[in-house]
């Protein structure tokens, strides 16, 4: 996920400082209606991913953040920290 | 007059790992030190998908993708 | 923006539920059995011996207070003499396994390693279960006959 925060942190010369969660506070923001996203590639998206998570490759961030609902929190994930 | 060597203890048969050698005091699956297929503890992480070989460039892929051949027995 | 940096490997190895393909494939924690006897460190071993054959088993898990495994008893550590405590008799800090490991790879290892069975926790040491190889191997064998019967119906339709 370097890149990922790499990304976020750089694109269009602004700082998105993306704020690291760790499980429990991932499953508390779901249960108050936040999104979740994976970045990893479809087909292991398709294999398994966390609960109502949807996909959107790494490269189409910044598309799909067009597309989710703006009013509620989004949380990225991949696979692991490396 | 030299002086009469000292007895050397019998060395013990060197204990290592069956995928790459490494010496182990046992094996990493089963804590046995007889195991038939004694593994040490990376190479354990890596069959079981704990750990991956090479990190995937983009920080994520799993490991599934990029496993080596089971260990064999 | 938030970023859940432990990612999936930490959610499956927590045993928390997923969805997809994989949802409903067995894995050492789906197999693992809940009901194995656990004990206490400070516990008698011949009381906890007489307990767990009492229930038909032939292992025990030693936890803390948190469910946190401590140590394995297999059927050698409980034959251990009467005066020694379960921290004496125990097989201490055993190999444990996370819960979403594929129950095809778990049996294979343990059949190369010739392994009864194995502790099965979640990524903070808490005790989900003990795998039985025989019961890793059965839903090993369900799993790839299911996956053959798949693979035949798929090329009968084409």
């Amino acid at each position: 996920m370097k890149e990922t925060r790499s990304y976020m942190i750089n694109r269009k010369g602004r700082t998105h400082m993306p704020r690291t969660v760790d499980r429990r506070e991932v499953q508390r923001l779901v249960e108050q209606g936040a999104q979740l996203v994976e970045v990893l590639p479809l087909e292991e998206y398709e294999e398994q991913h966390l609960p109502s998570a949807v996909h959107t490759p790494l490269r189409h961030i910044e598309e799909a953040e067009t597309s989710l609902d703006r009013t509620r929190p989004v949380i990225v994930y991949c696979w692991d920290s490396a | 007059m030299s002086e009469p060597e000292e007895p050397r203890e019998p060395r013990e048969p060197r204990h290592a790992c069956a995928g790459c050698d490494r010496e182990i005091e046992d094996c990493s699956f089963c804590g046995e030190r007889d195991c038939p297929a004694p593994t040490c503890y990376p190479d354990m992480l890596i069959a079981l998908g704990l750990q991956v070989l090479h990190p995937h460039a983009h920080g994520g892929s799993s490991p599934s993708r990029r496993l080596p051949a089971p260990l064999s027995g | 923006m938030y970023d859940y940096t432990a990612g999936k490997l930490d959610w499956l190895a927590a045993g928390l539920p997923i969805e997809g393909e994989f949802a409903g494939r067995p894995t050492a924690g789906s197999v693992a059995r809940r009901d194995v006897p656990t004990c206490r460190l400070d516990e008698p071993i011949d009381a906890v011996r007489e307990r767990v054959r009492g229930v038909g088993w032939d292992a025990c898990v030693v936890t803390n207070q948190e469910g946190v495994v401590l140590g394995l008893l297999r059927e050698q550590q409980l034959d251990a003499p009467a005066r020694e405590t379960v921290e004496q008799a125990m097989r201490p800090g055993p190999s444990t396994f996370r819960p979403h490991l594929p129950i095809a790879e778990m049996a294979q290892r343990m059949r190369e390693h010739d392994t009864v069975n194995v502790p099965v926790t979640t990524s903070d040491g808490r005790l989900v279960g003990l795998l039985r190889r025989e019961d890793a191997e059965r839903a090993a064998e369900e799993l790839h006959r299911a996956h053959h019967e798949h693979e035949e119906d798929d090329h009968v339709g084409a």
